[in-house]
């Protein structure tokens, strides 16, 4: 789906963001770059604290208090978002970068009509309430949500249509980019597919670029066309979808894989990766897998390894530089 | 929707019935009032008419016999039920009739009726005013948390929350009366003859300081409650979509933060209205305001039982009332609760 033609809607070059505790300092993304085509899909994949969130947040610099962007560029359709007014910045957000929370849980407003929540970002673009109204209905039919429902409140819907209902809000301004976080967790399989296909659709039909933050592979292999490993607040692989199921440079890519049950091959051993992700205010010298990596050399432990470019796309291993 | 309504002030009715009862018999339990006739000059036949002018000589309810279901008769113990101090006091209640003041010979219905009116204009007063102040600084607290802004509004808040209400009331009355030039008590200057609005400011001025208390002592509960509810509400799921919506600072405190914050905040207003009597005993004894919380006060000391009956009776109904006002406000307010 992804064209090579195409030119990248972001870029995002450097990024490093810590969070001040009172007591220390932790270093939650480190160096981390990756380029984005227009219409693609990316999966942001990691165990929990890898800084999967931490990275979508900041893209819309929306980090907690405690949160500072130490470093890096964010060049959205070549502009650099890190360097834009507040102001600026909220006129961007959600016209042009929206964002789709687990609308399962919390991110609606449990006092506001789905309506009313959607038709407030629809205000700000466009103060008529009669073709705001319209396109509300237009949003709820794209997402197949019954226009009689709108007046409701979000505790009246089931999970799938308050996700479905985050995901018409998202839509509601046409925006270019759209980050997904979790859209599927705390859904039920079922759900989870419909959902996906939405997206899949919505995609085809909006030429949308979507960055997919998600800890289930099975997701990632379903919709993206590009996948973002990340480890400890760095990037560990960042490769073409192929390349990352059948080909897994990084050797966290490949213990990832080997935790994910594959139902083509019967019978196969999950494999856990024993240990947990690093704390990041007491980050490991080296590579910050090393610890629990099978395959470590003497290296790992001094040096950190930087990305390196192998075959389809990017990998951060000091295994890969000595091929 | 009618359905609920319905039901709270089924509850409400329910609740004012047994304030009714306990009323009743909390001012019979002390015994009959005209012992404290101590005057000498008085006969035993004045007491006697005395007794029987104010209905004391009835028995105060008829015996137990008569829910007895085998010797079941109206009469069971020689009392005619409907000729008891309870019956008495029933039928007089429906006809609105609280009694007569033993000390100003007044019905005690249009003496507590006259007195009301001046302390809902106090408490209206000084509960709107903490009411709003309250809130935005709470809002403005928890929202530049941490910051100079936030700690001196805590710290001020706290400051004149633990003040006691007569000693600022009496500070407040010195240093008004004394710089300002403020009346020093009641609610207008008596004999001034003034009409029309130049009345009204005459009342006004005399108002001025018993508010400032009432506001002082009410603002810092407000303030805190608020504070800490927004902080609550600010780490929600949906204050976070609210901003990468890309809406303004005032937009997501008045469209999303306050409404949610506002239920804690209802439930205290209404609480408190109890409450505020009790406090607006304080401020109108410091400021000689003629309202219920002087009156009862009054009332204490002139043991005057009927003023008194009918004062619990009025604080209870408004009470109850408060809170059903605050449930249906809460429905209103939460849809959670409407379909519950």
């Amino acid at each position: 789906m992804s064209n090579k033609q195409q030119a990248n809607l972001l870029e995002v070059r450097g990024l490093t963001v810590d969070y001040l505790t009172e007591k220390a300092k932790a270093r939650a993304l480190e160096n981390v770059s990756f380029k984005v085509a227009q219409g693609s899909i990316l999966g942001i994949v990691g165990e929990s604290g890898c800084g999967k969130t931490t990275l979508m947040l900041a893209l819309l610099r929306l980090l907690p208090q405690a949160g500072r962007i130490v470093a890096g560029e964010v060049l959205f359709n070549g502009r650099d978002l890190l360097r834009l007014s507040e102001n600026d910045m909220r006129s961007l957000r959600w016209q042009d970068l929206a964002i789709i929370f687990q609308g399962a849980m919390n991110a609606l407003n449990p006092v506001k009509t789905v309506e009313d929540q959607i038709t407030e970002v629809l205000l700000r673009q466009n103060p008529n309430k009669t073709s705001a109204a319209k396109r509300v209905d237009e949003l709820l039919e794209m997402v197949g949500i019954g226009r009689n429902r709108k007046g409701q409140y979000p505790h009246q819907f089931s999970g799938g249509m308050r996700q479905r209902a985050m995901i018409a809000m998202a839509l509601a301004c046409n925006p270019k980019l759209v980050i997904a976080d979790e859209p599927t967790t705390a859904l039920d399989v079922m759900v989870q597919a419909q959902i996906l296909e939405l997206l899949l659709q919505l995609r085809a039909e909006l030429d949308l670029t979507i960055l997919l933050v998600t800890h289930d592979l099975g997701v990632v292999a379903e919709v993206c066309d590009t996948a973002l490993v990340m480890y400890g607040g760095v990037i560990a692989e960042h490769a073409p979808i192929d390349a990352i199921f059948n080909a897994p440079s990084h050797p966290y890519t490949q213990a990832l894989l080997g935790a994910f049950p594959d139902h083509t091959k019967p019978k196969t051993q999950l494999l856990s990766i024993p240990g947990y992700p690093p704390k990041l205010d007491a980050l490991p010298p080296g590579c910050r897998f090393a610890p629990r990596c099978s395959q470590v050399i003497d290296i790992c432990q001094l040096k950190t390894p930087s990305l390196i470019k192998v075959s389809d796309g990017f990998a951060s291993c000091h295994l890969l530089e000595t091929l | 929707m009618t359905k609920l309504i319905l039901r709270k002030l089924g509850w409400a009715l329910l609740t004012i019935a047994f304030v009714l009862l306990l009323n009743f018999f909390l001012f019979r339990v002390m015994g009959d009032p005209t012992r404290l006739l101590k005057d000498p000059r008085l006969s035993q036949a004045t007491i006697e008419a005395i007794r029987v002018r104010f209905g004391l000589d009835k028995p105060v309810i008829n015996c137990f016999e008569t829910l007895n279901p085998i010797k079941a008769s109206l009469n069971a113990c020689g009392v005619n039920p409907f000729n008891t101090q309870f019956a008495a006091y029933l039928s007089n209640l429906l006809k609105g009739d609280l009694g007569v003041s033993f000390h100003s010979q007044r019905p005690v219905a249009e003496l507590l009726t006259e007195r009301l009116w001046n302390t809902l204009l106090l408490i209206g007063a000084g509960q709107i005013l903490a009411i709003i102040i309250g809130i935005i600084l709470g809002l403005v607290a928890a929202w530049k948390a941490r910051t100079v802004l936030d700690y001196s509004a805590l710290v001020g808040s706290l400051t004149v929350w633990s003040l006691p209400t007569f000693w600022l009331g009496i500070l407040l009355l010195f240093w008004g009366s004394n710089y300002l030039g403020l009346p020093l008590g009641g609610k207008e200057t008596i004999g001034s003859g003034l009409t029309g609005l130049k009345r009204l400011g005459d009342i006004g001025t005399h108002l001025l300081l018993p508010t400032l208390t009432f506001t002082l002592v009410f603002i810092g509960e407000y303030m805190l409650i608020m504070r800490s509810t927004v902080l609550d509400v600010l780490s929600e799921d949906y204050i976070l979509t609210a901003k990468a919506k890309g809406l303004s600072t005032f937009q997501i405190l008045k469209d999303h933060a306050l409404r949610n914050a506002m239920l804690p905040i209802v439930t205290i207003v209404a609480l408190n209205l109890g409450f505020t009597v009790a406090g607006a005993i304080q401020i109108e004894t410091v400021f000689s305001w003629p309202g219920l919380g002087l009156t009862i006060f009054e009332a204490v000391g002139r043991r005057d039982y009927p003023v008194l009956q009918g004062a619990f009776l009025l604080l209870a109904v408004s009470v109850v009332l408060a809170n059903v006002i605050a449930d249906l406000l809460y429905t209103f307010l939460d849809p959670r609760v409407r379909l519950a």
